[in-house]
């Protein structure tokens, strides 16, 4: 005899329909989690896994003349010579402004300005490091130890250095080959403080004098990494609450420079770092070709993983190491389309050109390549009016979500598989993200004060498994 | 603990559905249940994605997908529901006829 169960089901009814209930309990969370064991691909990138839809391939989205580039100096950018670009009058008067308004709005406890936030920009760059081109003396090699060198293949090498920087705090890594008549160009011809680095034959070691940064000719790999920045504090741009974000990079890659130089010299090789902030070579331009991101209408480098919001950093070294290769995502694709970086540049200093171009806007940029070149002294001399650095067009560009949600999955699968869809994107961005700053003033798009009150971001304000386990 | 929550309230709905059905009598023809799908999966997507965009610390972006999924599964679950009752209504026009 058959048992009635509430809802007039019968007892076989019942047990049917929670056998059904378990499976879609068991399936939901297992379809999850498929989805997401789909959505990398380790085979593209065998040293780090990303996204399926970074595909990689054999020259970047960046157009690049190799015949006409030529090796750079990094005192031509307006980091070095902005008072020759806009003339030393100019640049007096903005630097007393700069001196004024933070004076003015810290006295005024300006939000963003403040005590506290000047506090924490000073902490920020606190504990780092030395910074040396040259493997720091101290270094004790494998000879110390009564070993040989460590020996492996470069494909091992690449993955050793990966593992080791991941630990050390580097957020994507990749590896370029140098050659003279391509990616040796992207090393620059003079540091900021205007030492010619020069690739020697026959220097065994790294070497620095008065007037030379000298790179022995079998150094001939550099590693480029990236260290992401956190995404609130950058939306308190512009302010100085924001420039803890950089600042707190800077200061981190300090000590990874450092300890991967010790790493590299325990191993038994050398490691050539920046001596200082944006030295030894082109940031963006290296990480390009290493693949951990295109260029963009920023004409700075966005990863698939942490779109602008990460900074990129180099050491050379002659650890044999198996290159890694540039990519394709859609974003140099998406970039033509989108222009909100431009849009909400308080400056106007990014392009609204719809195709990159080989003309570059001055001399701090380098020809014999495809970009959207920027003015680079508007930008600059906007950040003398705020006082601090900006970064208003990292902010609201689409790329910089955090990508937890679904739809930011399926927007950057939709935008590398098919540049159709970009506008539509574009305008979903415009949607998503209305209370982007005010292009006129300039305001950041999140309140200070209001990030003062969250006190449950993750540590140093990015989700560090990003580029492990996450689309 | 998200997607458990998730997959027990879509398990119990179903087996409610199911049971209030066959209690009642109510057929409901293969045709209908793809918009009841369709919707359910759109009620899902909106509830990750808010839950989501919550946690991204974008509270607009979180209200815009909202919408933007939520609304597309309401008119499927009104036409999931109009269907429904249409068919479960016509034997009794046809009776009345007769």
């Amino acid at each position: 005899m058959e048992v009635e169960m509430a809802f007039s089901l019968t007892r076989r009814e019942f047990l049917k329909d929670l056998g059904l209930l378990g499976a879609g309990i068991t399936l939901a969370p297992g379809a999850v989690a498929a989805s997401a064991a789909t959505d990398w691909d380790n085979e593209k990138t065998p040293f780090l896994g990303r996204p399926s839809w970074v595909t990689t391939t054999s020259a970047p989205t960046m157009e690049i003349d190799w015949d006409k580039m030529q090796r750079f100096s990094e005192w031509q950018t307006t980091r070095g010579s902005f008072a020759t670009y806009v003339g030393a009058e100019r640049d007096k008067r903005l630097t007393a402004l700069q001196t004024e308004n933070l004076d003015k709005w810290l006295k005024q406890n300006k939000p963003g300005y403040s005590l506290k936030d000047r506090a924490l920009q000073n902490a920020c760059g606190q504990g780092a490091a030395a910074q040396s081109f040259v493997p720091p003396k101290e270094i004790q090699g494998p000879d110390k130890l009564g070993v040989a060198p460590w020996k492996g293949t470069p494909e091992e090498a690449s993955m050793m250095v990966t593992a080791a920087l991941r630990h050390l705090g580097a957020g994507t890594v990749g590896f370029v080959e140098l050659d003279p008549r391509t990616t040796e160009k992207l090393i620059y011809a003079q540091d900021p403080d205007k030492k010619e680095m020069v690739f020697s034959d026959t220097a065994k070691w790294p070497e620095e004098n008065d007037k030379q940064r000298i790179i022995p000719k079998s150094a001939r790999w550099v590693i480029v990494w990236t260290i992401p920045m956190s995404q609130e504090t950058m939306k308190t741009a512009p302010t100085v609450t924001c420039s803890a974000t950089t600042g707190l990079t800077y200061s981190e890659n300090r000590n990874v420079q450092h300890r991967l130089q010790y790493f590299l010299g325990s191993l038994g090789y050398m490691g050539m770092g920046e001596y200082s902030t944006n030295a030894l070579g082109i940031a963006p331009a290296l990480g390009t070709m290493a693949g951990l991101g295109e260029m963009s209408r920023l004409n700075r480098l966005i990863s698939p993983e942490w779109g602008p919001i990460n900074r990129v950093f180099k050491m050379i070294t002659d650890l044999p190491l198996a290159p890694t290769k540039p990519i394709n995502a859609g974003i140099m694709q998406f970039c033509k389309v989108c222009k909100r970086c431009a849009e909400y540049c308080p400056s106007k200093a990014l392009s609204y050109d719809t195709e990159p171009t080989w003309n570059t806007r001055g001399p701090w940029s380098n020809p014999g390549h495809k970009a959207f070149f920027e003015d680079s002294t508007k930008c600059r001399a906007y950040w003398r009016q705020v006082g601090t650095n900006c970064g208003i067009c990292f902010t609201v560009c689409p790329f910089a979500s955090k990508n937890m949600a679904f739809y930011h999955s399926f927007r950057n699968a939709l935008a590398s598989a098919t540049p159709v869809f970009d506008s539509t994107l574009k305008i979903m961005a415009d949607m998503m993200m209305p209370s982007a700053a005010d292009p006129e003033m300039g305001n950041p798009l999140l309140d200070p004060e209001a990030w003062w009150k969250k006190l449950d971001l993750p540590i140093k304000g990015y989700n560090s498994a990003r580029g492990i386990s996450e689309a | 603990m998200w997607w458990l929550i998730i997959g027990l309230v879509l398990g119990v709905a179903g087996l409610w559905l199911a049971s209030w059905a066959r209690s009642k009598n109510v057929s409901i023809k293969w045709y209908a249940w793809i918009p009841i799908v369709l919707a359910v999966l759109l009620f899902a997507l909106a509830a990750m994605d808010y839950s989501a965009m919550i946690a991204e610390q974008e509270p607009t972006a979180a209200g815009f997908v909202l919408g933007f999924y939520g609304i597309p599964g309401l008119v499927l679950a009104l036409i999931a529901g109009g269907l429904v009752w249409w068919q479960n209504k016509k034997p009794a026009v046809a009776a009345k006829k007769s």
